[in-house]
């Protein structure tokens, strides 16, 4: 089968999509922050189940999704969050292989479970590239990776040179969760520091996602009672997942789009797999920590 | 030399190595020494690292290596005897205009340090600071250690918007902001060499362990440089001693 180009255009954007795909490793000595898609599993997933490299772009979806318009035939699929996505009107299949006929419409609508899905198109992107990646830039974005957030009017292109059989990936590796999340965590750098009660306190809590929580982090609620740091630390380096405490409390939950360094104590980490798990978390859910013997 | 150096996990796709907890060339310079080695040895699974003031964050990709072994292959490195200290690092001096226009806290700095401007230029020029690390954004280089003179809190009220090319104070560190973004350090003066160019094919003016010294120059040197860096006809080489 030749090659051929087909292209998507974007009818409206929806709250926030963007290209993501495994990030920028390598650039955070000069404190570039590692982005990439937030929930990795639902990421990998989607593009298996078009036959793309693992590492290839997808399109992350907040909340609420964008209106694609199809323009030839392809091969889709979505995965992680259930955002109502509905092909031609008719409700799509997740976490399967979907074949798109040309001048298709794909929507989305009411959230109903969990935050982010992930788009996967059949086919080699052709995208902007910074430093070796198409996620979005937290700087100069609009010149660095200017496809990478959405725009309405903007059309999405990808090289198709086969087409595969149908893929699925079985309920038991879905995204579900319901009521308060079970957050598993490591002990932080700086776990020691911290006094018992504080500690105690920290994992016996249950905590909201508050409305200033992004890429970079999530912030959440309560503050830990009777917390003051007394010293400043010197700062020191933040991978996702790192949990710090704010000088009045809170706890911040750092993501992909973090800055690479920090003054704040680390109490915990989160493990690779709860950090897809809290990507699906929105403002206003619950979460516990728990700590992983 | 025997130091203190506490190796402990971060998480299950990194690890940490802390040095003693004290701003020093010496504690950074074994930061840089160990960050050599373990570029080197480029063990199975080794990602990138995050070097700062006294500590290694060491991040692996996790199918390939776990927490354990990263640390073995780590503590295997300490017997290597490493280059880092025989090395002689890059000096760049950095241009400063820190005239009237160019210092937005030229008046709250002289008050709260009572001095007057031409001892804080004097002051900031005549030291050779050194890159101790590079975060908060991208290509911002935390510059050290300050004269006792010169340090001085960050203000109340963080700016929402600082100019690209700030030259700021804060406590015992100087910096310069790469690009508009918010922040606390009171500002004496602006430098027209851009330490962030993404779009250059060297993006970043700076890395952990340079030293840098800063020159004073006038505004119609200040504005002159800026056009030639615009214009892409400025010698980059020229600031590397």
């Amino acid at each position: 089968m030749d090659n051929r180009q087909i292209s998507i255009k974007v009818d409206h954007a929806g709250l926030q999509t963007t290209i993501q795909d495994m990030g920028r490793s390598g650039y955070q000595a000069e404190g570039i922050p590692v982005g990439g898609a937030l929930d990795q599993q639902a990421a990998l997933q989607a593009n298996y189940l078009v036959g793309n490299s693992l590492t290839a772009p997808v399109l992350e979806i907040t909340l609420l999704g964008p209106k694609l318009l199809f323009e030839e035939d392809t091969q889709i699929a979505i995965t992680g969050a259930d955002l109502s996505a509905r092909l031609d009107g008719a409700p799509a299949p997740m976490y399967q292989t979907i074949f798109v006929q040309a001048n298709s419409i794909l929507r989305f609508g009411k959230p109903k479970k969990g935050c982010r899905a992930y788009l996967a198109i059949g086919g080699a992107w052709q995208v902007t590239d910074w430093l070796g990646s198409a996620s979005q830039a937290t700087q100069h974005a609009d010149k660095l990776t200017p496809d990478s957030l959405l725009k309405k009017g903007q059309r999405l292109t990808l090289t198709v040179s086969t087409s595969i059989q149908p893929r699925q990936i079985s309920p038991s590796n879905h995204y579900h969760n319901e009521g308060i999340t079970s957050i598993e965590t490591l002990p932080g750098p700086d776990f020691e520091s911290f006094e018992r009660k504080h500690i105690a306190h920290f994992f016996a809590q249950s905590y909201t996602i508050t409305p200033s929580s992004n890429r970079m982090g999530y912030r959440l609620s309560p503050n830990i009672p009777s917390f003051t740091s007394s010293s400043e630390r010197i700062s020191s380096g933040i991978v996702p997942g790192t949990i710090q405490i704010t000088n009045n409390g809170q706890p911040i939950v750092l993501l992909a789009d973090a800055q690479t360094v920090g003054g704040y104590p680390r109490i915990a980490n989160l493990t690779s797999e709860s950090l897809n798990i809290i990507a699906q978390l929105r403002p206003g859910n619950q979460l516990r920590f728990i700590l992983k013997a | 030399m025997k130091s203190k150096l506490e190796i402990k996990a971060f998480g299950d796709r990194a690890i940490l190595l802390e040095f003693e907890q004290r701003i020093a060339p010496e504690i950074n310079l074994q930061v840089k020494d160990w960050a050599d080695r373990i570029k080197a040895a480029d063990f199975p699974g080794f990602s990138h690292l995050i070097p700062a003031y006294a500590s290694l964050t060491v991040v692996f990709d996790q199918p390939l290596t776990d927490v354990n072994t990263t640390i073995q292959h780590i503590q295997a490195l300490s017997s290597i005897i490493s280059k880092a200290s025989d090395q002689q690092p890059r000096l760049l001096t950095i241009p400063v205009c820190y005239a009237e226009g160019f210092a937005p806290d030229q008046q709250e700095v002289m008050d709260k340090l009572r001095l007057t401007w031409p001892e804080v230029i004097a002051l900031h020029t005549q030291a050779t600071y050194r890159v101790y690390m590079i975060g908060f954004s991208p290509g911002f280089a935390y510059l050290g250690i300050l004269h006792k003179y010169l340090q001085i809190n960050r203000k109340d009220t963080p700016r929402l918007k600082v100019p690209a090319r700030s030259v700021g104070l804060a406590g015992a560190q100087t910096g310069i902001y790469p690009d508009e973004l918010p922040g606390g350090w009171q500002l004496i003066g602006r430098t027209p060499i851009p330490p962030f160019s993404p779009l250059r094919e060297k993006i970043f003016l700076f890395e952990a362990g340079d030293e840098v010294k800063f020159k004073s120059i006038t505004p119609e040197e200040y504005y002159e440089t800026e056009v030639r860096i615009k214009e892409k006809r400025f010698d980059w080489g020229s600031l590397i001693k």
